[in-house]
C-alpha cells in the first residue's frame, strides 16, 4: 500500500522525510521560538514567516485516548487508508515542546493506557510501504 | 446596559418541522413541508418573504437557497447558505438582517434525507485516516476519556442524559426514536468507541425544519405569544486541536459570557435549555461551560434529576438529537419556541418564559448560543 502522495506535500515534506530517518521534526519560529503544528508558513504566535524544522525530543504525555471497537468507517461515509486490528486506540499526545498530536500508542492492550502516561515517539516503517507513521509507546505509566 | 438593536425587537414569526426519521422523498420535499407549516404558523403572506437562508453540512447536505427560492416562487433580497454545520448561525444571521432593516421577513430552512443522500452516524468527518481517527464520535470519546480522568464521574452520568432524552422523545409526536430505554439497557450496550456507546451518539435522521423571522412589531397583536431574541453569544476556535481546552469544549465559555451579557440574564434565569447534542457528552460540557453547574459537577447535577422535564433545568424536552431527531441544531430552536408559546403539549414546561439554545459547529470550531424570551401577554 502506497500513501505518500496523499499525505506529503511541499510544505510538510521535511516532516515526512525526517520520520523515514526515525526523527520527529516540527516547525520552530526563529523570532519567538513557538513550536507549531500542523505546518504553516506563518507563526500564529508572532506572525514571523521565518522558521526552522527543529528536532523534537519525541517525549510527551497522553492528554486523552479512546479505543475503537468499531471502525465507524461505513457510518462515516469514508474508507480508511489502513484498517488497524480492533480494538485500537487513538491517542492525543501533548509533546513536551507544546503541540498536541493525534496518533496511536503501540504495545498496550485495552485497559493498559491512562491519561497522563509518559510516552515517546516510535517510527512504524512496516504498516505503509512508502511512508513512516509516527506512533508513540509508553515510557512511564501513571 | 448596552441597547442592542436586535434585542427584544426581532421575533420568531412561525416555526414548522416534519416528522423525523426515514422518508422516501428528497430533502427539498421535506424543506417545503416544514416551510408550509412555518408559513401557516406565521400568518404571513409568501410574497412578504424577502430573505431565504439555508445551511450546509460538510457532508454537503442541506438546501441550496436560490434553488429553494425558485422552488417556492420567491424572489428575495437576500439568499445565503451558512456552512457552520449547525442551525443557530442561520437564525442569528436572519435576526441581524431584520434588525438592520435589510430584510423584513426571513425564512430559514434546513432539510436533509440521509436515506436518499448519505447514511452515517454523527458527523461523518474523516479526521486522520492513517491513525484510524474518524467520526465526531471519536472526538466526543476523546473528550469523555479526559473528563473521566479528571473527575471520575459515575458511569450512569451519560446514561442519564440518554435515558432522560428518550423519555422526552416519547412525548414528542414528531420524534424519530421512541422505543422505551432504561439505564440497564444503556449500560448493557457494548462500547463502540470507548468510553462511549452507540446510545451516546446521535444518529442522523431525515427531516425538515423552518423558522420565519421578522420584527417583533410585525408579530404582536395576532393572538399568539411573541418570542423575541433576547441574547446572542458567539465564539470561534479555528485552531482546533491547538486551542486551549479543545477537548473540554472550553470555547463554549466565550459564547456563554457574551450571551448572558447581551441578554442581561444569568444561567439561573433559564427556564428551559436546548443543547445541540451530537453526543451525550455535549450536554455535560454545556452544563459546565455555560455555568449551570461547576466544572466536574455535572454528575451530581444530573443525578439530582435536574435536567428531566420536571427538573430545575429541563434539557432537550423534545428528545434532542439523541432521540428526537438529528437535524444539526435546528429542531432545538423550534422546541424552545413551542415551549415559550406554551404549546408543547404533553412536554410543556410550566411557566417557561426564557429559553436558551447552545450549539457547537464544525470540528469544534464554532460555539453559539441564543436566548429567547416570550413577551408577556
Amino acid at each position: 500500500m502506497k500513501l505518500r502522495a496523499r499525505y506529503e506535500n511541499r510544505s510538510n515534506e521535511r516532516f515526512w522525510a525526517a520520520l523515514d530517518e526515525d526523527r520527529l521534526v516540527l516547525q520552530r519560529c526563529d523570532a519567538c521560538a513557538y513550536v507549531r503544528h500542523p505546518e504553516s508558513w506563518l507563526c500564529p504566535n508572532c506572525l514571523s514567516d521565518s522558521f526552522a524544522w527543529q528536532p523534537m525530543s519525541g517525549h510527551g504525555r497522553v492528554e486523552t485516548f479512546v479505543w475503537y471497537f468499531d471502525y465507524l468507517h461505513t457510518a462515516s461515509g469514508h474508507d480508511f487508508d489502513v484498517y488497524p486490528e480492533l480494538p485500537y486506540n487513538v491517542t492525543a499526545v501533548r509533546l513536551d515542546e507544546g503541540p498536541l498530536l493525534i496518533s496511536n500508542t503501540v504495545g498496550v492492550a485495552f485497559g493498559e493506557l491512562a491519561v497522563g502516561a509518559q510516552v515517546e515517539a516510535t517510527y512504524d516503517h512496516a504498516t505503509v510501504d512508502d511512508l513512516t507513521v509516527l506512533r508513540f509507546r509508553v515510557v512511564v505509566a501513571t | 446596559m448596552i441597547d442592542y438593536p436586535w434585542r427584544g425587537s426581532v421575533a420568531i414569526a412561525g416555526v414548522g418541522a416534519t416528522r423525523q426519521g426515514v422518508h422516501d422523498v428528497d430533502a427539498s420535499h421535506l424543506g417545503v413541508e416544514a416551510f408550509r407549516r412555518a408559513l401557516d404558523d406565521a400568518q404571513i403572506a409568501r410574497d412578504e418573504i424577502d430573505g431565504i437562508l439555508t445551511a450546509r453540512q460538510f457532508d454537503g447536505s442541506g438546501l441550496e437557497p436560490k434553488e429553494f427560492a425558485r422552488l417556492i416562487g420567491v424572489s428575495p433580497r437576500v439568499t445565503a447558505a451558512l456552512d457552520y454545520g449547525t442551525g443557530g448561525y442561520t437564525t442569528q444571521y436572519a435576526a441581524l438582517l431584520v434588525a438592520a432593516g435589510i430584510c423584513n421577513v426571513v425564512a430559514c430552512i434546513y432539510a436533509r434525507n440521509p436515506s436518499t443522500e448519505i447514511g452515517m452516524i454523527s458527523g461523518g468527518a474523516m479526521y486522520d485516516g492513517i491513525y484510524g481517527y474518524t467520526n465526531a464520535a471519536g472526538l466526543a470519546a476523546l473528550s469523555w476519556s479526559q473528563y473521566m480522568a479528571r473527575y471520575s464521574p459515575p458511569e450512569t452520568l451519560l446514561g442519564l442524559v440518554a435515558v432522560t432524552q428518550r423519555h422526552n422523545a416519547r412525548r414528542n409526536p414528531l420524534a424519530a426514536n421512541t422505543e422505551p430505554l432504561t439505564m440497564d439497557d444503556y449500560l448493557a450496550q457494548p462500547h463502540n468507541v470507548w468510553p462511549l456507546r452507540p446510545l451516546d451518539i446521535a444518529h442522523i435522521t431525515g427531516g425538515g425544519a423552518a423558522i420565519i423571522i421578522t420584527t417583533a412589531k410585525r408579530v404582536r397583536g395576532k393572538g399568539k405569544r411573541t418570542v423575541v431574541f433576547q441574547g446572542m453569544g458567539r465564539q470561534d476556535a479555528p485552531r482546533r486541536l491547538q486551542e486551549h481546552g479543545y477537548f473540554a469544549c472550553e470555547g463554549m465559555r466565550g459564547a456563554a459570557e457574551q450571551v448572558y451579557q447581551t441578554a442581561g440574564l444569568s444561567p439561573s434565569d433559564i427556564d428551559v435549555l436546548a443543547v445541540s447534542d451530537a453526543s451525550t457528552v455535549a450536554v455535560v460540557q454545556t452544563l459546565e461551560n455555560y455555568g449551570f453547574c461547576g466544572a466536574g459537577e455535572a454528575g451530581d447535577f444530573v443525578a439530582a434529576d435536574s435536567i428531566s422535564a420536571d427538573g430545575v433545568l429541563p434539557v432537550n424536552t423534545d428528545g434532542g438529537q439523541l432521540s428526537g431527531g438529528y437535524l444539526v441544531g435546528w429542531l432545538h430552536q423550534i422546541e424552545l419556541v413551542n415551549q415559550l408559546r406554551g404549546r408543547a403539549g404533553e412536554r410543556q414546561v410550566p411557566n417557561a418564559t426564557v429559553g436558551q439554545y447552545c450549539t457547537t459547529g464544525g470540528r469544534r470550531e464554532h460555539f453559539l448560543s441564543t436566548i429567547y424570551r416570550v413577551e408577556e401577554d
